[in-house]
């Protein structure tokens, strides 16, 4: 570990060997940080914190509070300034690999968020949210606690979401509505699906089990009808 | 050279004399820094960073880091302050990436009010005013006293021209028209800045020029390039309406809607998969 002496490293933390931990610091007792990791200046961890290898935390981002719940973050992710990560106690957060947290961004108690998922600078994942796989969020989007995102769906800045978004689809205005597929992972199969599930007034339970057999098999399409067999739409998720 | 004692000045950085360097900042050690500038308190400056004189930079702010961009390689690209700026609390400028220009750049007398946020490749020209939680995505060029109010997002390679005024909360998806108020989730242009204009010495003849083309070029729902060609001839003697016309004629020039689009680097021959180029705004 090469921390700069400014920094307060607890001895109860574990750090691999070649970790870089800058100027102010503060690594509480129970942190473990897995080899190749970099903490810029004034990063705050406290808690019980699991940490992976590869990760970069810029300036002021902070994980975890004292006492707080379980904190497990993957490999290769980066947190920008001021981003945090919580748990409140008695809840656990985890985070996979490769993820990009924008800065001021943040990931609430209680969340799970896959791999190679972009939140936007100031985004926010709502208590207890999903964010599968590939999710793309844009900056100042805000998520109501316990809402999922489907993998590869795209939030477009600013959007308040209030419901579940299917994975490959687009979720834009104010108020927010899914509004299209995903523009950067579009085709034709997915284009009538998207028909289907939103624009042809039957519920998601519905369309989830007329997709396969009117739209024809292939991977996207099973993960939408997937999703959609436990999604909730607007109307249920306010309730 | 007042630095304080609890400070980290990394050797190398070069600090003016007059220059004060407040507790718990972090200079790195390619970081030059101009007469008169002060970081109050807990400021981080990193990278290759100018900054010039007589700058106020406030607690928490994080400048000269890295681009939140995928095709950032650790090239040592730069950030550029100029003087008489306010930078508050919690604002973070990225430094430029060698693809996008290899530079940010801040101008002169600028405010960027607290958590403001300027990422890779961006120019912000002179005298503008950047509101709590604005979002600058990457190659963003704001030009001379521009307003954005609090949490307006603005799109990667747009332009907001000068003398705009961006309504609070307001997203700019494509280049925004120098002179005018644009207001809403799709930028829409709602009239024109003539409060603005008016405090700043502008003509009133020149202002009226610019409430005739509006209704012309937004209101009149003739097609833009013939809206454009009668404003030319009917106000083609204002230097304003000639900034006007050509900033939208530019913009059509782009791709949608944004000029700054004819700078995105082509997709390398070799890579099949265009992947989706943006930073993490």
């Amino acid at each position: 570990m090469k921390a700069h002496p400014s920094a307060l490293v607890d001895p109860g933390a574990s750090l691999a060997d070649d970790v870089v931990v800058g100027p102010f610091c503060v690594i509480g007792a129970g942190v473990s940080i897995g080899p190749g990791c970099t903490l810029g200046p004034r990063v705050t961890m406290q808690g019980r914190v699991v940490i992976g290898r590869g990760n970069v935390f810029h300036p002021h981002s902070q994980v975890g509070t004292p006492g707080g719940g379980r904190i497990e973050i993957g490999d290769g992710n980066v947190f920008r300034e001021s981003s945090h990560v919580d748990a409140a106690p008695g809840t656990s957060t985890r985070l996979g690999s490769r993820n990009r947290l924008g800065a001021w961004a943040g990931v609430s108690s209680g969340s799970t968020v896959g791999d190679d998922v972009r939140l936007g600078a100031f985004s926010t994942v709502g208590e207890n949210g999903i964010v599968e796989d590939e999710a793309w969020i844009e900056g100042q989007c805000v998520l109501d606690a316990n809402r999922r995102i489907g993998r590869a769906a795209l939030i477009r800045s600013q959007v308040p979401v209030n419901e579940d978004v299917p994975p490959f689809m687009c979720i834009d205005g104010n108020p927010s509505g899914v509004q299209s597929v995903n523009p950067h992972r579009r085709n034709h199969l997915l284009d009538i699906a998207f028909e289907i599930v939103y624009k042809s007034g039957l519920s998601f339970s519905e369309a989830a089990a007329q997709l396969i057999e009117k739209v024809g098999p292939s991977p996207e399409v099973e993960a939408l009808a997937e999703f959609l067999k436990t999604a909730r739409p607007l109307e249920a998720a306010l309730d | 050279m007042p630095i304080h004692p609890s400070a980290i000045v990394e050797p190398g950085a070069r600090i003016h004399a007059s220059a004060e360097i407040g507790p718990f900042c972090v200079v790195g050690p390619k970081v030059t820094i101009g007469p008169g500038t002060r970081l109050v308190q807990g400021v981080t400056i990193i990278g290759r960073t100018t900054i010039g004189a007589r700058n106020l930079i406030h607690p928490g702010c994080v400048i000269g880091g890295d681009p939140q961009d995928l095709k950032f390689k650790g090239e040592d690209s730069t950030t550029v302050i100029g003087d008489e700026n306010v930078i508050r609390e919690g604002v973070t400028i990225n430094k430029g990436t060698m693809s996008g220009g290899g530079q940010t750049v801040i101008g002169n007398r600028n405010m960027l009010m607290s958590l403001a946020h300027v990422a890779h490749d961006c120019v912000v020209e002179d005298n503008c005013i950047l509101a709590n939680a604005v979002l600058l995505a990457g190659h963003v060029r704001i030009e001379s006293a521009a307003i954005l109010s609090g949490w307006v997002v603005v799109h990667h390679f747009a332009t907001v021209g000068q003398h705009a005024f961006i309504g609070g909360a307001s997203r700019v998806n494509q280049d925004a028209p120098p002179f005018m108020i644009l207001q809403g989730m799709e930028g829409q242009v709602r009239g024109v800045n003539s409060v603005g204009l008016k405090r700043r010495g502008f003509k009133p003849e020149a202002i009226n020029a610019l409430k005739d083309a509006y209704r012309i070029v937004w209101r009149s729902g003739l097609p833009k390039p013939e809206a454009l060609s009668e404003v030319e001839k009917s106000f083609g003697q204002f230097p304003e309406i000639r900034t006007l016309i050509e900033f939208l004629r530019g913009s059509d020039l782009g791709h949608m809607g944004r000029r700054r689009e004819s700078r995105r680097p082509a997709p390398a021959p070799t890579a099949p998969p265009p992947e989706p180029e943006e930073d993490i705004e």
